[in-house]
């Protein structure tokens, strides 16, 4: 029998990826980056300690931020390893290991700290 | 008997020889953006985590406005990818129907209902921020 491939499970990791960056990417870097700093219809006490300590300790929202960057982890590693082929960079097993890998540490990562965020809510 | 040598046109810089192939490799380099903004993210949450000293320490940095230009760019990047991203999906979506359009639907509509999706969903999103966030 054939070895079954990979490519579906990472596939299907950089089109979520993907599609979230897409559908909420533009208005968080827009609201977290630009607007709460400028004080453009937020006060100048917005996004302080204490709100977002509580924002982040609901569940939904501190694990729905951890799945949305190692979305964005997964849809970068995938993008970025073939496009170094495009450019001339092979896509060895090791270069894989560590685009996926690095990917995949930045999850766990995004995982624990949201789960510490939630658990000392 | 040496083998014929026919011509092959080296690979070198093939991104200079069109302007399709460079808009490419652009749609591409969001993906380090994006990547890149993700560790930002992953770093404020885990400010958070650590304490208030730690948290104030990332938001001072964010409210610089060395910041706000990086943020510039960061969300022209996230634009240029979220268009492009619609623009190909069309593509990528396995086709379906529905009862009441049991002919599908074209690459146009198709790209026009994602462009309201994104648009909703924004709204949804910048009025919840306005009214949770002050």
């Amino acid at each position: 029998m054939k070895p079954r491939s990979h490519e579906p499970i990472f596939w299907s990791l950089f089109g979520g990826g993907g599609m979230l960056a897409a559908l909420v990417g533009p208005i968080l870097v827009l609201i977290v980056g630009l607007l709460v700093p400028m004080g453009m219809g937020f006060g100048p006490d917005a996004m302080g300690y204490e709100q977002m300590r509580a924002l982040l300790g609901h569940p939904l929202v501190g694990f729905g931020l951890a799945i949305l960057i190692a979305l964005f982890f997964f849809h970068a590693a995938h993008r970025i390893l073939h496009t170094l082929h495009d450019l001339g960079v092979h896509a060895t097993p090791r270069l894989k290991q560590i685009c996926y890998g690095s990917a995949v540490g930045g999850s766990a990562l995004a995982v624990l700290v949201a789960l510490v965020l939630v658990v000392r809510a | 008997m040496n083998p014929p040598r026919t011509y092959t046109r080296g690979m070198q810089r093939w991104w200079l020889r069109r302007p399709s192939y460079q808009f490419y490799l652009l749609r591409e380099g969001t993906s380090v953006v994006i990547a890149l903004y993700g560790v930002f993210l992953l770093m404020g949450m885990a400010a958070l985590a650590v304490g208030p000293g730690a948290f104030e320490a990332w938001r001072a940095v964010l409210f610089s406005p060395l910041s706000w230009l990086l943020h510039l760019v960061v969300l022209a990047a996230f634009t240029f990818h979220a268009w492009t991203w619609f623009k190909v999906l069309p593509l990528t979506v396995p086709p379906f129907k529905t009862r009441r359009f049991p002919r599908g639907f074209s690459d146009a509509t198709l790209n026009r209902m994602a462009l309201w999706a994104w648009g909703v969903v924004s709204l949804v999103i910048l009025v919840a921020a306005l009214r949770g966030l002050q």
